[in-house]
């Protein structure tokens, strides 16, 4: 589960070209949008297509997106639980 | 030459003809009969388009889209001219600006003895989607060369006064969803200030894989067919085809003797400044464009008759555009509010063509059919819109016509219809 | 009636630019071509001495002849290497030519008219009549003109097998005007007038350039062989006239695919 969180911190800093913070920094409960990260919905529409990419887990909806999307700690668990081992 | 705006400045601007040929009607008389009749032609990707694994349904115009009355006219303006040299949205766009001009009674001698502008709206129509070539290219061959000539020659407005041999203005708007609103603008303000005698104006776009993917990543597509302003919309259909209006200053219509569809009445644009995909989610730059349009057509003590609404059937899109409209219109008399875009789907630049149309036969016809797609609105929105059940008389003759972009950009046209 | 415009501005961006710090948050996701037309542009307003207006009274108009084509290529890209339902949301997003006005429209908080325009002559020029006319017509008081090319590897190697050449010419590069109502305006140099006729256009016209000339500007008239040559040109002849003792100029550009008459004034 750590090596998940820290290959999704890796991705979201990299693919989403955020400035001035290193994957490390990323506090796994910190909320992702709004406040914490800043992202906005063309991010989180960006994640869902990486997450797909990346994991091979599907995200159908915005609202199912959303609460996996609240933090780095509820984004691992969710594709922990859905990605085809 | 004139500096500065000169005496035409405040001459009238008359629509003296109009044509389409989309997915939604392959010509004028076709695409209100759709609307009426509440068809929803959209349909899994045609193979003739594209390949695709996706199966979002789409508003496809017909294989093939160059209408007779085009080809009668590109062999006379252009002999030898063939359908294969050019792109499907210049094909989409010449036929209906050959529609329009027909309806406009202006012959192709009488075009090329004066200033022709043509202004049209595209957002697929510039871009390089050859994949072929791309893939080709980039692992390190030399493919045949073709394509990028193809490309260099795909300026829509260029290619419309090519083919008819005209010569005066040209431009093609990409301002994303808004374009073929905003080219109708820009070819009234060219006639006002007298940069040219006729001007051709709407928008073309022709359906294209890249586009199709990229709304499905973004969660903006619907698999069914799109439902806008409805509880349980879930995002738009995409659309191709194209909507092209001609466009004269009032008195040189009424020298050759040719009586107007109606008048361009109004026109404003503003940007959100506030998101690179979603609009402000109170209509922010709606609101001043409204606002501007209105102004700019006197600010009449009536209400519009008719609103088309922008209506794509997306979360965001139809709550903004409520919203900025229930601040603009609150009086207890509401205009009529309906989107079109369940019998078009979202024709992304051609749309603001198209639906100028629209608006201006509802206006002359003295009636609307209602929001084909929207059984039941969603009680959330702050404006009352026509569902599919409700077509109203309309009370008035005169009416706006509004886009929202991808960007923030928001444009309004005010127009009337001739009595 | 009409209100005379003044050119108040004008910024060329160096090759070498650099994005300031209070813009690269929100640039983080903006390719070259948005950067570009973001950085000239702020670099134009902020040489301004002219009052702040409200922001619904300023446009900004964006004309380009190839638009954002490197991000038009990766977005391509990403629908074939990744597969469909997978192409990069932000890359597609930013493919579409408005992306920049919209970014400028944010970062500089300009909420009147935002238009792009696309044509592969002189799409400048259209754009600042478009904006020339807006101003003078009091629809705004102030309008951002740029002109901004990336061009792309892919359109480069064209041009090399096409021409038989070892080099293209150009440079990616942006150029930003402002214009404003002229009683307010910093600028001594009035646009008076644009008027544009396009000719049919051979494809390789459009990109070689060649006999492309500016005339009646007091500057050399051959102009180096880029897309962007002319409106570098223009800027340095307003910029001539600015400092002349000249009362007027009536600027000619001419090319094989058209001709346009700038006029300006005091």
């Amino acid at each position: 589960m750590q090596e998940l969180k820290e290959q999704i911190k890796e991705i979201i800093v990299r693919d989403l070209k955020l400035q001035g913070i290193e994957p490390a920094e990323i506090d796994d409960d910190a909320p992702l949008f709004e406040e914490g990260l800043g992202l906005d919905s063309l991010d989180a529409v960006e994640l869902v297509v990486l997450v797909q990419k990346h994991f091979d887990v599907q995200i159908e909806d915005m609202d199912e997106g959303q609460a996996a999307f609240k933090s780095i700690n509820t984004l691992a668990e969710f594709i922990e639980a859905r990605r085809k081992k | 030459m004139g500096g500065g705006i000169d005496n035409n400045s405040n001459s009238p601007v008359v629509v003296t003809g109009m044509g389409c040929m989309a997915g939604g009607g392959i010509d004028v008389d076709s695409l209100w009969r759709n609307f009426v009749r509440a068809e929803v032609n959209c349909r899994p990707v045609p193979s003739y388009l594209f390949k695709t694994i996706l199966d979002y349904p789409v508003f496809a115009a017909p294989v093939d889209c160059f209408s007779e009355r085009a080809e009668a006219l590109a062999a006379e303006t252009r002999p030898g001219f063939k359908k294969e040299s050019v792109s499907r949205t210049i094909l989409l766009a010449f036929s209906a600006a050959a529609e329009a001009l027909q309806r406009a009674g202006l012959s192709a001698e009488y075009l090329r003895s004066v200033r022709v502008g043509i202004a049209l709206g595209t957002t697929v129509g510039c871009t390089f989607h050859n994949e072929e070539y791309y893939s080709a290219w980039r692992e390190g061959g030399e493919p045949d060369l073709a394509p990028v000539q193809f490309y260099l020659a795909g300026n829509v407005s260029s290619a419309l006064h090519r083919i008819l041999g005209t010569s005066g203005p040209s431009a093609v708007i990409t301002n994303a969803c808004a374009s073929g609103t905003d080219a109708i603008g820009v070819a009234r303000n060219w006639l006002a200030t007298g940069q040219c005698d006729i001007a051709i104006a709407g928008g073309a776009d022709e359906l294209s894989r890249v586009a199709y993917n990229g709304f499905v990543s973004l969660m903006l597509a619907d698999k069914q067919s799109c439902r806008p302003f409805s509880k349980d919309r879930q995002g738009l259909n995409l659309g191709e085809g194209a909507g092209v209006v001609v466009l004269e200053r009032q008195e040189d219509a009424e020298a050759r003797r040719c009586s107007p569809l109606g008048w361009v009445r109004g026109y404003g644009c503003a940007a959100d400044a506030w998101h690179p995909t979603a609009p402000h989610p109170e209509g922010r730059g709606l609101k001043t464009a409204l606002r501007q349009a209105l102004r700019d057509c006197g600010d009449p003590e009536e209400i519009p008759a008719l609103i088309n609404a922008h209506g794509t059937g997306t979360k965001a899109n139809d709550r903004a555009e409520t919203a900025a409209l229930a601040e603009i219109f609150v009086a207890p008399e509401k205009p009529a509010v309906v989107s079109t875009k369940g019998v078009t789907g979202h024709t992304l630049g051609a749309a603001g063509g198209i639906e100028a149309i629209f608006t201006l036969t509802a206006l002359r016809y003295g009636h609307t059919p209602g929001t084909v797609g929207c059984l039941e609105a969603d009680p959330e929105l702050p404006m009352p819109v026509l569902t599919q059940s409700e077509n109203r008389h309309l009370n008035g003759h005169w009416g706006i016509s509004q886009s929202l972009a991808f960007g923030g950009g928001n444009s309004v046209l005010v127009l009337e219809a001739a009595k | 009636m009409s209100v005379p415009v003044a050119i108040s501005a004008i910024a060329r961006l160096p090759k070498d630019y650099e994005v300031p710090d209070e813009l690269a948050r929100d640039l983080r996701r903006a390719d070259a071509f948005i950067q570009m037309a973001v950085v000239s542009s702020f670099t134009a307003v902020s040489k301004l001495s002219s009052e702040n207006l409200p922001p619904e009274e300023v446009g900004v108009f964006i004309g380009t002849a190839f638009g954002p084509l490197e991000t038009n290529f990766e977005s391509l890209g990403s629908l074939i290497d990744d597969g469909e339902g997978q192409i990069s949301p932000t890359l597609f997003s930013h493919s579409v030519y408005n992306a920049a006005a919209g970014y400028v429209a944010r970062l500089l908080d300009i909420r009147g008219p935002a238009m792009t325009i696309t044509n592969y002559g002189w799409p400048f020029l259209i754009a600042l009549e478009e904006a020339r006319l807006a101003v003078a017509s009091r629809r705004i008081g102030r309008a951002v003109v740029v002109g901004v090319e990336t061009y792309s590897e892919l359109l480069a190697d064209a041009y090399r097998r096409f021409f038989g050449v070892k080099e293209t010419p150009w440079q990616r590069s942006a150029v930003a005007w402002v214009l404003e109502a002229a009683e307010e305006a910093s600028g001594n140099c009035r646009l008076a007038g644009i008027k544009i006729r396009e000719f049919e256009a051979d494809p390789a016209d459009l990109l070689t350039r060649r006999d492309e000339t500016l005339t009646g500007s007091g500057i050399n008239p051959e102009l180096p062989r880029q897309p962007l040559a002319y409106v570098e040109a223009l800027s340095e002849a307003v910029e001539f006239f600015a400092d002349s003792s000249k009362s007027e100029a009536a600027l000619s550009l001419k090319a094989p695919f058209g001709e346009a008459e700038i006029q300006l004034s005091r």
